[in-house]
């Protein structure tokens, strides 16, 4: 609306003409590539338009020339800081598909490590996001935390940032013997030390004033922006694919979905401190009944799934991850479409950042938890 | 369209959820071996402060998937859809060989599910196709009643699909006059259940824009433009999102080659210039700055 006055020549404040801004691609509180033209009113931003694809790789159409399983690598490249979440879309889909029952061993381990990867993800997003707003001492205690989960990571599956773990019917290898005692470590410390960080920052002056009624959105309008997430759950709808269509093994788990009240930055930040809190709690009762037995189900070693079509989604960090496959019988999918959380997410800064400052656009970029890798795909 | 017999296993998943309004619980559907995973939950998700209310669940996963194993229906329904998958479009890079049709998933949906029979009730012969694959519900329609159907959707008591969940595109070049197909997954939050609406369109032809409806369908059909080169009638912004606005062709269409496509735009934009390395300066220098 204030767009359009604007256009027609009305006044500006200080009868100022409106300034195009452009922030990014190379602007470090980006989180990568993104490109954000900004049309200014003084300070106030009118007018926003995102600039997306600097990373295009075009997976889709990769996805279209391999065969099932030469695929999963390339999901691990999606979302860069959360590699396990994406494989476990992926393979989950292909096996839906053709109807493999994976070991309830490998389910378990792979809700744990998922979980895992969103303590993860997490906590990569509270550093960024608290030093985008100017608090830099927070990087420094999430990485320190991050940092024993990809240990953790490395020594299971080898690769810190694209762990690559599952596989079509299960998980390559079983644990090591040192795996569960080191998660369990982890465990007993990480209440503490989100502690630290809500010391730091949830009543912080600062913080407050940053993120407390900063980009609001009420609950109708998130869903109608198909908003998925933390972002969702911060508006106060309280959806959460691991709880409303059970995948995997989360459906033997007891857990519960943190919702915001009045869907700004802060609620949002406080949904994600709490999932982590969650994200330990399950990963503890996944330890506890932890089953024995194989890890890998019987898969034929040249996957062809019957024709027809799948849409399979998880909770990632970041949202809802959903691949939508068209099988034609034959050895490689017809189409594979990726539902990218940060991408559709995304949508919403231009409806949140309008009406605010140009340095509340830097705390809404971090709110919505975008990965440019998963954006561009 | 088929088989009345054979569609028991999956078509029956998303009935509680649709008919009972007031709460989760037990959605009272009397064959709860035939569950599937998807719809199964009633409102739950809605519900506050309810943590264990997961692990009570009877169905999962694993149930569904042996409900869709042990009655698939025979290769012969493959033949049914009209949408006959072929392998490979006249493309140079890949051999096209013939399809192998392995044996399908997909069953008619016939009457038993209160929703679907409604939107038959209400679209009659716009409904083209009512399916389920894997116990994922499918309806097809035709484009003219597209919107009104959406609009129905979004709107109706039982349905309340509130969520455009995503709105992709998949390309058939075989299928004459009905080359692509827009597929659009819808969710509906208080009811927890998701449905898929197709439209076929013919190559070149404007798909109605659904953004009105749903505001999250904005980039999604941005993107299915720039991949596909579908226009979206009443888009309020349709431009390329991921590829450069003047980027040749569009990716995700059969016929496009999916190597040394970037060659044409790269020569255009990006300027190659001799550099002529004097590897002593740069040494110089370097020294100098230490």
């Amino acid at each position: 609306m204030q767009d359009q006055q604007l256009a027609k020549g009305q006044e500006t404040l200080f009868d100022a003409e409106e300034m195009v801004l452009n922030m990014g691609p190379q602007h470090p509180s980006t989180h990568g590539v993104l490109r954000v033209i900004l049309k200014l009113d003084g300070e106030t931003v009118v007018g926003l338009d995102c600039d997306i694809g600097f990373l295009h790789r075009g997976v889709e159409k990769i996805g279209e020339h391999d065969t099932y399983a030469m695929i999963t690598p390339y999901w691990d490249r999606l979302d860069y800081v959360a590699a396990v979440s994406n494989d476990l879309c992926y393979v989950e889909g292909v096996e839906k598909m053709l109807q493999v029952e994976v070991p309830k061993r490998a389910e378990y381990l792979r809700v744990i490590l998922t979980e895992l990867q969103r303590i993860a993800s997490h906590l990569l997003w509270l550093g960024t996001h608290a030093m985008d707003i100017g608090a830099v001492t927070v990087l420094l205690y999430c990485f320190r935390e991050r940092e024993e989960i990809l240990k953790i990571f490395e020594d299971f599956i080898g690769a810190r940032l694209t762990a690559h773990a599952f596989r079509i019917g299960g998980l390559w290898w079983d644990t090591y013997p040192e795996f569960e005692p080191r998660v369990r470590d982890f465990l007993k410390i990480l209440p503490g030390r989100v502690d630290e960080y809500e010391t730091l920052l949830n009543a912080n002056r600062i913080w407050l004033q940053r993120t407390v009624g900063i980009g609001i959105l009420p609950a109708e309008e998130a869903i109608n922006l198909s908003l998925t997430g933390p972002l969702l759950r911060g508006s106060g709808v309280k959806y959460d694919v691991r709880k409303a269509q059970p995948y995997s093994a989360y459906s033997d788990f007891n857990f519960e979905i943190p919702i915001g009240e009045n869907g700004d930055t802060y609620d949002r930040y406080l949904v994600r401190m709490e999932e982590i809190k969650q994200s330990a709690v399950i990963i503890e009762q996944a330890l506890d009944g932890l089953p024995e037995g194989p890890v890998m189900a019987k898969v034929p070693k040249i996957i062809k799934p019957p024709v027809g079509e799948i849409y399979h989604s998880i909770e990632g960090p970041k949202g809802e991850l959903g691949v939508y496959m068209v099988s034609d019988g034959t050895g490689k999918p017809y189409r594979m479409r990726i539902r990218p959380p940060s991408y559709i997410n995304l949508q919403s800064l231009k409806r949140m950042a309008i009406g605010h400052l140009v340095a509340d656009v830097v705390a809404l970029i971090g709110t919505i938890d975008i990965v440019l890798g998963e954006v561009d795909r | 369209m088929g088989d009345e017999t054979k569609d028991t296993s999956n078509q029956s998943a998303d009935k509680g959820s649709s008919t009972e309004k007031s709460d989760a619980g037990q959605p009272d559907i009397p064959e709860t071996k035939e569950l599937t995973a998807g719809a199964s939950e009633g409102g739950e998700s809605k519900r506050p402060s309810q943590p264990e209310a997961v692990g009570a669940q009877p169905q999962a996963p694993p149930s569904a998937e042996e409900a869709g194993a042990a009655k698939p229906s025979p290769p012969t329904a493959a033949a049914e859809k009209p949408a006959p998958p072929k392998a490979a479009p006249a493309a140079g890079h890949k051999p096209a060989p013939p399809p192998k049709k392995g044996p399908t998933v997909t069953v008619d949906i016939t009457a038993g599910d209160a929703l679907i029979d409604r939107i038959r009730e209400r679209f009659g012969e716009a409904v083209t196709e009512a399916v389920a694959t894997l116990g994922q519900q499918i309806i097809r329609v035709k484009k003219e009643s597209l919107i009104e159907l959406c609009n129905f959707l979004h709107d109706d008591q039982e349905a309340l699909f509130d969520m455009c969940t995503d709105l992709t595109a998949v390309h058939w070049p075989d299928r004459a006059g009905q080359e692509f197909d827009v597929v659009i997954l819808l969710y509906s939050v208080p009811k927890n259940r998701r449905l898929r609406v197709k439209v076929s369109l013919a190559d070149g032809e404007a798909c109605p824009s659904v953004t009105a409806i749903w505001a999250g369908a904005n980039w999604m059909e941005r993107e299915v433009f720039d991949m596909f080169g579908m226009r979206f009638e009443g888009h309020p912004d349709l431009r390329r999102i991921l590829l450069p606005a003047d980027w040749p062709g569009h990716p995700l269409r059969k016929e496009y080659p999916i190597e040394y496509r970037d060659n044409e735009w790269t020569d255009k934009h990006i300027e190659y210039r001799e550099i002529d390395y004097d590897t002593s300066l740069i040494d110089v220098k370097y020294a100098q700055r230490r």
